[in-house]
């Protein structure tokens, strides 16, 4: 049998994954938390480049492929239907490109992945794999791993953060503290059961959820610094294990950055506002639809207030009371006349969002294919034109993204035709529906993501890396791969972080050279489905 | 006691260029076979991989864990 090629490497290798660490709030924080520090005197710390958008599910596919999110087609979490459905866009197994520890797994390799977000169920992998957020349930390969996490108390995750976080902010942020604290010990006990591993790829998300809440709120350190500080307490207990075992490297990496949010642009409120969407109600009747099922509060007045004065002092005793403005989730596209609706926004609300023209590809089109690059300039021309008050633009920039975004090849799902990108310290909502399309930000949203993540990396090879001061989340996969002798396949975008002239030359590298070359041929025959 | 094994033809031409690579294979693959085998195990295994979907609830199971992150 030739399964796989025995590789002596005297590297280990921790790959520490933190949804939403962010570089400059680790320079803010880092006199508290002493295993970053440990890293920026021995290795480097510096920021790392996102996706386009900025959101975890392209920006996680993208550092386990190696490749750019208009391949992979992981572009959002949920997709458009031609029925006009909000379908999930499904997990990164389905994708064709494989991930840097699958690849790892063919050469020989062990690891132990836990939590890598959009991973699921677990499927076979050399070593361990625990699935990642937001799988439906716990998934572990191979299942007798499954022990170790019930005796830890393993957890995916916190359910309902958003209504957790009003109620009771000190109380879920423990609680939080609790399940990545959790996450942690498991990665040591599953390494220590599996023995020679050469990979240890835990992911922690308790920064991101965290800074979502608190950055941009009074007091913010206070909760951010509980969050680093775990991710900081596995970091210097992996330095230990690295320094007694072996050599080793570790690194850090995370998906995006965070930034605070001072307003919320409801791009669907725009649409309609400017006569590229009608609503199926006018603005009263839906209103009081809205009291109806949600009930009237002194929220939901604010959202719906179109006189500017009145806004303006509800919105003052909603923020001082009541934390913020409304729950979201209440609008649906169908909310539209769609015979009417040129064009219409949805996906995942952060800084970057997908608008759909409402073309023959649906159901209910308003427009035909041939005509609608027509209503794409106009699109584009008035989206860069927005300004909040009298001279702060809302858009950064506007991106046609047709043929670029393909529906992740799944035939449900149609393509997005522009991907609007907000300025700094907005985000775009496209979920809710009100008079004003510019608001304050909702109790929950308070942070959100940016396109500067971090990097990080210390051992005795680091020496051995290159460009880290220009590198980007699709570097990772060609760069773990590196470490262990094998070369980036031609399949991935990104670039090795590691000097090709210092790569240590293995007798095997030919015949490694071989079986990437079976992957990729592999890979190119296979149908997009 | 080998496992059951039953033949399968190929074009020539394709034996030869598979035959290439196993010399340059510096020993990893013995034989064309060997080869043969190796790919196909691993076409067949990523087949077994594809076949998983989601159920209904798992798929609302999902998207409730993004509205709980105020992702939707």
């Amino acid at each position: 049998m030739v399964d796989c090629i025995v590789v002596v490497s005297y590297l280990k290798v921790i790959l520490v994954g933190v949804d939403g660490a962010t570089y400059w709030v680790i320079r803010e924080l880092l006199p508290r938390l002493k295993g970053f520090n440990k890293l920026t005197e021995e290795g480097v710390v510096c920021g790392l480049r996102t996706t386009l958008p900025p959101l975890s599910s392209c920006a996680w596919a993208s550092i386990y492929t190696g490749v750019r999110p208009s391949r992979h087609g992981l572009f959002d979490f949920v997709g458009i239907g031609n029925d006009y459905g909000v379908h999930g866009m499904g997990f990164v197994n389905a994708l064709r490109y494989p991930v840097f520890w699958s690849l790892l797994g063919k050469f020989g390799f062990r690891s132990v992945v836990v939590n890598p977000p959009m991973i699921y169920p677990a499927f076979k992998v050399n070593g361990v794999l625990v699935s990642g957020w937001p799988s439906p349930k716990l998934s572990v390969y191979p299942s007798r791993f499954g022990k170790i996490l019930r005796e830890v108390g393993y957890r995916i995750d916190v359910d309902g953060l958003e209504g957790r976080f009003r109620k009771d902010p000190d109380g879920t942020v423990d609680d939080l503290v609790e399940v990545a604290k959790v996450r942690g010990e498991a990665c040591f006990r599953l390494s220590e059961e599996l023995g020679n591993w050469d990979l240890m790829f835990p992911v922690f998300t308790i920064c991101d959820r965290i800074q979502h809440f608190a950055l941009g709120r009074n007091g913010w350190r206070k909760w951010v610094l509980k969050a680093y500080r775990v991710v900081d307490e596995f970091i210097q207990r992996a330095l230990r294990l690295l320094r007694d075992e072996d050599e080793g490297l570790l690194f850090i990496v995370s998906d995006h950055g965070f930034q605070p949010i001072r307003k919320t642009f409801l791009v669907n409120s725009w649409l309609v506002k400017k006569g590229f969407a009608k609503l199926r109600y006018s603005h009263f009747r839906s209103l009081i639809r809205e009291y109806i099922v949600n009930g009237i509060s002194l929220r939901t007045i604010y959202w719906g207030a179109s006189h500017k004065r009145l806004a303006s002092l509800v919105g003052k005793i909603n923020n001082l009371f009541l934390g913020g403005a409304p729950k979201r989730g209440r609008f649906s596209i169908n909310d539209f006349v769609l015979r009417k609706t040129l064009a219409f926004a949805s996906g995942t609300i952060s800084p970057a969002t997908f608008i759909w023209i409402n073309d023959d590809r649906f159901r209910y089109f308003a427009i035909k294919r041939s005509k609608k690059n027509l209503v794409k300039e106009k699109l584009i021309d008035a989206l860069l034109d927005i300004k909040d008050g009298s001279k702060e633009n809302i858009v950064r920039d506007v991106v046609d993204v047709e043929n670029l975004y393909d529906g992740n090849g799944q035939s449900n799902l149609v393509s997005p035709d522009l991907m609007v990108i907000a300025n700094n310290e907005y985000t775009i909502d496209p979920w809710y529906v009100s008079s004003s399309y510019v608001v304050s930000p909702s109790v929950y949203r308070h942070g959100d993501h940016s396109f500067e993540g971090v990097f990080a990396a210390a051992g005795p090879s680091v020496n051995r890396l290159r460009n880290f001061d220009f590198c980007g989340v699709l570097d990772i996969a060609p760069t773990i791969l590196n470490l262990f002798n094998i070369d980036t396949p031609p399949w991935m975008d990104g670039i090795s972080l590691i000097d090709p002239d210092l790569l240590l030359k293995s007798r095997l590298k030919n015949s490694l050279k071989i079986k990437v070359k079976i992957i990729e041929r592999k890979m190119r025959g296979t149908s997009r489905k | 006691m080998g496992e059951d094994k039953v033949a399968v033809y190929i074009p020539k031409d394709l034996y030869e260029e598979i035959k290439k690579r196993v010399d340059l294979s510096g020993g990893e693959f013995k034989n064309v076979e060997e080869y043969v085998e190796f790919v196909l195990r691993e076409i067949v295994k990523e087949e077994e991989e594809e076949e998983f979907e989601y159920t209904p609830e798992e798929e609302e199971k999902i998207k409730e864990r993004l509205r709980g992150l105020g992702y939707l």
